[in-house]
């Protein structure tokens, strides 16, 4: 009941509150008028089929039910160096760049994981957005050589080295 | 015109003097007896500050905030010194002593030397010091006395008479420049012998000794900005100090001056001379904010020196010495807080460009470290780790690598954690330069700084990032749930970042991040993070860290004498108080913060909070990230016209089909808009099954205020109506109506 109530008051001042200004507006948006109808009538200057989609409402939007507006993927990575004993750290990355000397050049900022090799093994589990299909393996020694590195792709849900 | 002569004022110098020719030897003669036009002034205030050496008297520009110089002009149009000149913001011109042939001089925007018609002094005396304020020129000189010139008569015309009228004749003090504070319009100058500074008044000649600055030797140049910070060249070795008299107002007391700290800091290496003046338009800040900047600043918190109000490090950009790929972009101060020189809103043109270092093995305690660095050319680096988690670089050891030579191209380097580092999060600096021997502050005149976060761990500890180890998700509210709002997505955006620190496969400790990026909307809201399926009671509260700013916090927010929790009681799950209401936390110029058109601003809120767990928990009961971020209703103010009372924290909302906390109100299901049904775990839907919260995958522009989503995001229809296949970079810049982003 208290449900019904709620929304019939709603009702009445719907009208001002969703053509109210910058979402929540603390009671004050009655100086709003109508600025939503008038940013749409703002002349676009970028193609045509950009402007179409833009005219389009949000209020006939319709999503699926179990849409998430996201995509999301849990990917399993596992790193085998049969034999390998000395002290290394792995990374992997989701961006990176092949440099001239056809080492990879990983962007430090995009690091998913990072963490020690254990008796040769490496195996971890991260979360991947936009269904990013590639990533960089970098395995460290302390000893100052060069990195292993490899660039892999996904493959059923898995980064195997 | 160049001419052939020799200036000697420059002791050790890059190659930037002019090339001279013999050739142009007769020109000069012709030069010097040519009467100069009437000169046009400059035609702004200009935020170098110029050094005047030699005999015929050099014009240079000088960087304060790097030590740069650049000759400007090797021909004054006489074959004269000049001395004693001051900038004057009334006409825009710069006067000064000939202390060749002893009469007053001026120069315009063409450095060039106007005589003018002056008597009143003592004959056959030579000036040196000198400075100029409202339009009346000032000279002193040690044993002689200060004068004062009124410049008015030059408005008419440029032959005008001039007098000098004697303020006083008592002058002990042994000075070599002298300049006007801005701020209290009193001169301020160093005597070389003792290195003490003295205020001078201008009207009376009265002198306040306010103490040591630390420093002696001939402060031939002397400079002010217009934040009050009080700047001397020293001709012996070219050091720009600064003396911090940002304090100083037209009504401080003598208390006040001679309590002051005047002790002066080296700010920067400047050009050394044998013979030295400066001038400078006081009023100008030291980075024009109107040009590009091409000095690149850290973004390491406030107090690890930053910014350049607290001498932070910064570096005029050479185009050839950098670290990483990617050459830096020019900055226009330090960025700390939550604004960084990834992605700086204030300053647009700032990109990521801290990407040189790459710190590819942990940093476990007691044991050696491999960084990877990658160098544009060859230079020398310099870098400062915070072992101990005090928040600067300057105790014993912290200093990592001192001047080591690297290579163009990929480095390799190591370096051993010391055994009484602290575990936990710190921060580190890395400058490149072709300079040797810089500190963790102060100007360099090449290279790149970049200041990095970094785990000091204990061995055996893994890390899982998400998204990445210094990227963001974009985590984007409307905040008039139940009624679907205007879809404009900014009422709350939030950068947002997690990290899982793990321990033979079980998580010991998650920190969240985050970023406050914009506030589109009046309501008040807190923000809170609801870690589903970890106990509350598995938090360990006596090592809950919530930093805001940087800053420890005792609570998530405070109201009067109410205090609320970090971990919030009464929750089975862990809930994570990170604020009580967001709008605490910044001062907005315009209705809504970093919205509106026009209202660009830096950004003023970050938090981070450290949640150690009592007993590891499982990587398979985790939650997956983000976990479950929230916007709730801030306790005992207005939220719409949907509640006949202030819902506070009863009002919750979250991303689509992520469940409330014990705490949500459940009256509240199925108001207006909402279509919630717990039973079918659906959350946050409207009818059509939008939400009222979405997650971005990546640092996400915003729309304008009143700008739906769709206007902003044109392919976000594609998207959503294709349940994701189609068009799933909708979200990238380069799909933006860029009219419609903030």
């Amino acid at each position: 009941m208290l449900n019904k109530h709620l929304k019939l008051m709603m009702l009445i001042s719907l009208a001002l509150v969703v053509s109210g200004c910058g979402g929540s507006d603390g009671g004050d948006a009655a100086d709003n008028g109508n600025d939503l109808e008038e940013d749409s009538s703002d002349a676009y200057t970028i193609e045509a089929e950009i402007a179409t989609v833009a005219k389009f409402a949000i209020e006939d939007l319709v999503a699926d039910e179990d849409f998430l507006f996201i995509e999301k993927s849990n990917i399993q990575v596992l790193l085998e160096l049969p034999g390998e004993e000395q002290r290394a750290y792995v990374s992997v990355y989701s961006k990176y760049q092949l440099l001239e000397s056809e080492n990879y050049y990983p962007d430090p900022a995009s690091r998913i994981i990072a963490g020690a090799l254990k008796d040769g093994n490496f195996e971890e589990s991260f979360v991947a957005l936009n269904n990013q299909q590639q990533y960089l393996i970098e395995v460290w020694f302390y000893d100052g050589s060069e990195p292993l590195q490899q660039a892999l792709l996904v493959n059923q849900n898995s980064l195997i080295w | 015109m160049n001419y052939q002569c020799e200036t000697k004022g420059i002791v050790h110098k890059r190659n930037l003097l002019k090339v001279k020719h013999s050739i142009f030897a007769s020109m000069l003669i012709l030069a010097y007896v040519s009467s100069p036009a009437d000169a046009a002034p400059f035609s702004t205030c200009p935020s170098k500050a110029f050094l005047f050496q030699g005999k015929p008297v050099a014009s240079y520009g000088v960087n304060l905030i790097t030590g740069n110089y650049e000759l400007i002009e090797d021909n004054p149009g006489i074959n004269a010194n000049i001395n004693g000149l001051g900038f004057d913001e009334v006409d825009r011109y710069l006067y000064g002593f000939n202390t060749t042939n002893l009469n007053m001089v001026r120069m315009g925007a063409d450095f060039q030397a106007e005589t003018l018609n002056l008597s009143g002094l003592p004959s056959g005396t030579s000036f040196y010091v000198g400075d100029v304020s409202k339009h009346f020129y000032y000279i002193y000189r040690k044993g002689t006395g200060l004068y004062k010139i009124d410049l008015s008569p030059l408005d008419q015309s440029v032959d005008a008479q001039l007098n000098a009228v004697l303020i006083s004749s008592t002058a002990n003090i042994r000075l070599t420049d002298f300049a006007f504070n801005p701020n209290d319009n009193m001169l301020y100058g160093v005597d070389n012998t003792s290195g003490v500074l003295y205020q001078i008044n201008p009207e009376s000649g009265a002198t306040i000794d306010m103490g040591d600055t630390g420093e002696k030797g001939t402060f031939g140049a002397v400079y002010f900005d217009v934040n009050g910070y009080f700047y001397l060249s020293r001709n012996q070795d070219g050091i720009v100090y600064r003396i911090d008299l940002s304090s100083l107002t037209p009504s401080s007391t003598v208390q006040q001056l001679t309590s002051l700290d005047v002790s002066s800091v080296k700010f920067a290496d400047g050009p050394s001379s044998g013979q030295n003046d400066g001038a400078r338009c006081a009023s100008a800040p030291l980075i024009d904010e109107d040009t590009l900047s091409n000095i690149d600043f850290g973004d390491a918190p406030a107090t690890y020196s930053t910014s350049l109000a607290d001498n932070g490090p910064r570096h005029l950009l050479d185009n050839e010495t950098y670290l990483g790929r990617t050459k830096p972009d020019g900055d226009y101060d330090g960025y700390t807080g939550a604004d960084s020189d990834d992605a700086s809103v204030i300053n647009a043109s700032s990109f990521n460009d801290e990407e040189g270092v790459n710190f590819v093995t942990g940093l476990e305690i007691g044991m050696d470290s491999v960084i990877s660095l990658y160098a544009s050319r060859e230079g020398i680096l310099n870098a400062w780790f915070d072992w101990n988690r005090d928040g600067d670089f300057e105790d014993q050891g912290e200093q990592a690598f001192v001047d080591l030579k690297l290579d163009a191209g990929a480095n390799i380097v190591s370096l051993r954690v010391p055994e009484g580092a602290d575990a936990g999060n710190s921060w580190s600096r890395f400058r490149f330069s072709q300079q040797s021997g810089l500190s963790f502050d102060g100007g360099s005149t090449s290279g790149e700084v970049e200041d990095h976060p970094i785990i000091i761990s204990e061995s055996g500890l893994s890390y899982r990032y998400y998204p990445g180890a210094n990227s963001w998700v974009t985590l984007a509210y409307e905040d008039k749930w139940p009624v679907s709002g205007d879809y404009d997505m900014n009422d709350v955006v939030m950068h947002y970042r997690t990290v899982e620190v793990i321990q033979d496969g079980k998580v010991v400790r998650i920190d969240i991040l985050g970023e406050l990026q914009a506030l589109g909307g009046s309501y008040h809201n807190g923000f809170a993070v609801q870690l589903e399926n970890i106990a509350s009671n598995n938090v360990n509260q006596q090592t809950l860290r919530l930093l805001h700013n940087n800053i420890k916090q005792q609570y998530s927010g405070q109201n009067g004498a109410t205090t609320y929790e970090i971990l919030e009681s009464g929750n089975s799950d862990a809930v994570i108080m990170i604020s009580q209401d967001l709008w605490k936390h910044v001062d907005s110029r315009c209705v809504y913060y970093r919205t509106q058109e026009g209202c660009t601003q830096a950004q003023a809120f970050d938090f981070e909070v450290s949640i150690p767990l009592l007993n590891a928990v499982d990587l398979a009961d985790l939650p997956e990230p983000p976990y479950n971020p929230f916007i709730f209703a801030t306790e005992g103010l207005y939220h719409g016209d949907v509640f006949l009372e202030h819902p506070g924290r009863g009002l919750e909302v979250h991303l689509v089909d992520k469940a409330p906390t014990e705490k949500f109100n459940t009256d509240y299901y199925g108001l207006v808009d909402d279509t919630s049904e717990p039973a079918n775990n659906r959350y946050f839907r409207t009818s059509n099954n939008l939400p009222w919260a979405l997650e971005i995958s990546e640092q996400w522009k915003w729309p304008n205020e009143r700008t739906t989503i769709l206007q902003a995001y044109p392919h976000f229809k594609t998207f959503v109506e294709s349940s994701g296949v189609e068009m799933p970079n909708w979200s990238q810049l380069n799909q933006a109506v860029l009219q419609h982003i903030f």
